[in-house]
């Protein structure tokens, strides 16, 4: 399956199988990730797409083994550099963290230490690694500045988070991230916080660091546009379930779960005038009540009787694309396109 | 018959006095807006663009008076609203509208009592016409009146965005300023409140200014745009003019920018490379010339005007015609169209 999953060769940065994450609340269990599966090859920028509380983030969480301290991993494994991560001691976690993934936030400025300088906190991540000269820290800290665009490195090692603008601090969260040469980066939301012309900047660099480093990265996002722009595959969560997973190429121009066509309809596009946009009528369900069936069957155009008792998964279609409907067929290719 | 000027801008300045820089520095002040010239028509729907710190969120305020301007005047229908008192009926008829609905809802107020109030305290209508009219203006933006016991806490954020709709309505506006009011919401959500502020434009002949840093969705909602750059008005005009045939080179670089659903669109290099100037240290010149792609020795000296170039098509470039008629960069956004 894993072979379908990650359509390169050789080992795959990570892979996620039958993942399912539970959060424990006063009112019962919510179901936040449900039997999700996907693999990332090495240099791939793999997208996560999907509205509020659709799982994305968890499933990142869960990757880096830092899930919320009421959130459980209930099925599943998490292959990261030959170890399972859910099978992963605490101090095992902090190994394949200091040796193999990193993570970026949305908000840098509360991932960066307030009081300790850029220097000195780009530093401390190599420091964590032992066994390196102190003036080779600072040689590699000014060269993981200058990779992310940091003008005039030297000087700015002894600033403080505050003094730069969110852009910079951007920069300078990834580039903690990547100080360690990790071959996993997870980013969630990384660029949400930030303006058009910064965020673009921003995803030219994450392009530039995986061609130029190798490294694979898992970008967790609301934005399609952002997945177009940047990501080689994507996967589509709704209320917790993978739904449809593919190049981006494939997904976007002729996708087969009605969810993601759905969502393709309801973003304006500049250029493209419609009277309308074709909203998506109700609301995602509640996490917390056990789903029978489809859990977007209630809100979708295609639904059928037998959509409320499908045991809905992920399923290879004969056009090779993947996606858990059973009315997929019925999604025409190019059907978005008539848009007029 | 042409339309009336409903709101004239006329030469509006707005700065905010900063603390000092460090302890005995300088005292600054971080100018907003300085000199905006903007004529919205009655029945228009003008979009206002711009990132973070450009002055649109202060130009809205302003409009609706909740600043007063340092120089300059803001007329409605014609009128110098600054000496005129707060709950006058012309006062009432500019409204807004805010990004995050959960903040401008009393928590703990029921969401129909927050409809009722202003219509209680305004006397729009009287006695038990006040529910009538309450359950009235929530079936019009699309909410149940049995919600109407409920607190904000316990809606979706998109039920809370109809809610801050619906209390706009019932002061009977003839402008509503929506500021990022769609911005916080996913995208399905999105899509039903866009179609909502439409159909509330055509059916209560509404003048709609909607400030926005998205520009798909202002292409997609307005007919015309102003687009902002450190307290100034850089382009204006007609959507399809501004976006699509932009004489200014920062709208280029901001719909060169603008992430869209579209594969085959992927760029090289980001629009623009640097970041916003400071508003407390603008440049000299041209504000925009520190990033600008086609900047000359004489943006450093002179500062552009907003100059007509044709058919109520501004831009504030001395080189308008030139960025117009560049064939690198972006081209005409309709090429989405050919994308399938």
């Amino acid at each position: 399956m894993n072979a379908i999953l990650a359509n390169r060769h050789g080992a795959p940065a990570v892979s996620v199988a039958g993942l399912s994450v539970g959060y424990d609340r006063r009112e019962g269990r919510l179901a936040a990730v449900i039997d999700v599966s996907f693999s990332v090859a090495r240099g791939e920028i793999f997208g996560l797409v999907g509205e509020t509380g659709c799982g994305k983030s968890t499933v990142l969480r869960a990757i880096i083994g830092l899930l919320h301290p009421k959130a459980a991993i209930i099925a599943g494994s998490i292959a990261v550099a030959g170890a399972d991560v859910t099978q992963t001691s605490v101090r095992g976690l902090e190994t394949l963290r200091r040796r193999h993934m990193a993570m970026i936030f949305q908000d840098p400025l509360r991932a960066l230490n307030p009081v300790l300088t850029i220097g000195e906190q780009l530093g401390e991540g190599l420091r964590a690694l032992g066994g390196i000269a102190r003036r080779d820290v600072r040689k590699r800290v000014v060269e993981a500045m200058r990779l992310v665009g940091i003008p005039d490195p030297e000087t700015r090692l002894r600033a403080f988070p505050h003094e730069l603008s969110g852009g910079q601090r951007q920069r300078i969260a990834i580039a903690a991230a990547i100080i360690r040469s990790p071959e996993l980066l997870l980013a969630d939301e990384p660029t949400t916080a930030l303006d058009v012309t910064i965020q673009a900047q921003i995803l030219a660099l994450l392009r530039q660091l995986c061609r130029d480093l190798g490294m694979s990265v898992i970008l967790v996002t609301h934005d399609i546009g952002v997945v177009a722009e940047t990501c080689d595959r994507v996967g589509v969560m709704y209320a917790g379930r993978l739904v449809e997973l593919g190049s981006v190429e494939r997904v976007l121009q002729s996708p087969s779960h009605p969810y993601t066509a759905a969502l393709l309809a309801a973003i304006p596009r500049i250029g493209a005038k419609r009277a309308r946009l074709e909203a998506i009528a109700g609301l995602p369900p509640d996490l917390g009540e056990a789903i029978r069936g489809c859990a977007f069957a209630p809100r979708c155009g295609l639904r059928v009787d037998a959509c409320a008792e499908w045991p809905s998964r992920l399923e290879i279609h004969a056009s090779g694309q993947l996606s858990a409907c059973l009315r997929h067929l019925e999604l025409a290719p190019g059907r978005l396109d008539a848009a007029p | 018959m042409s339309p009336a000027p409903i709101i004239e801008v006329v030469d509006v300045a707005k700065s905010f006095a900063l603390g000092r820089e460090g302890l005995l520095g300088r005292r600054m002040t971080l100018r907003a807006l300085a000199g905006v010239n903007l004529t919205v028509l009655a029945g228009d729907t003008l979009g206002i663009v711009g990132e973070s710190g450009c002055g649109k969120s202060t130009l809205a305020r302003v409009m609706v008076r909740l600043l007063r301007p340092d120089s300059g005047r803001v007329l409605f229908r014609g009128r110098d609203l600054s000496g005129v008192d707060h709950s006058s009926d012309a006062r009432t008829r500019l409204q807004m509208v805010f990004q995050d609905p959960y903040s401008s809802l009393n928590p703990r107020m029921t969401v129909g009592s927050a409809i009722e109030e202003p219509l209680r305290a305004h006397r729009i209508v009287l006695g038990e016409e006040v529910v009538r009219e309450r359950d009235r203006l929530m079936e019009c933006v699309g909410l149940s009146p049995h919600l109407a016991g409920r607190l904000p806490r316990e809606l979706s954020g998109g039920q809370r965005q109809r809610v801050s709709i619906a209390r706009a309505l019932s002061l009977r506006p003839q402008v509503l300023i929506a500021d990022e009011a769609v911005s916080s919401l996913d995208v399905s959500v999105r899509a039903q409140i866009l179609n909502l502020l439409s159909d509330l434009r055509s059916e209560l002949g509404l003048t709609l200014i909607f400030i926005s840093h998205d520009l798909s969705v202002v292409d997609h909602l307005c007919n015309r745009v102003a687009v902002m750059y450190l307290g100034r008005i850089v382009e204006v005009g007609r959507v399809a003019d501004v976006l699509g045939r932009s004489a200014h080179p920062y709208t280029r670089a901001l719909v060169a920018a603008a992430p869209q659903p579209v594969i085959g669109m992927r760029r090289r290099q980001p629009p623009l490379r640097g970041e916003l100037p400071s508003p407390t240290n603008p440049p000299s010149g041209c504000g925009f010339r520190t990033r600008c792609p086609i900047v000359q020795s004489v943006c450093a000296v002179k500062e552009p005007p907003l100059v007509n170039l044709q058919g109520g098509h501004l831009a504030a470039c001395h080189f308008a015609a030139a960025a117009q008629a560049a064939p690198e960069g972006v081209g005409p956004p309709n090429d989405n169209a050919n994308c399938r």
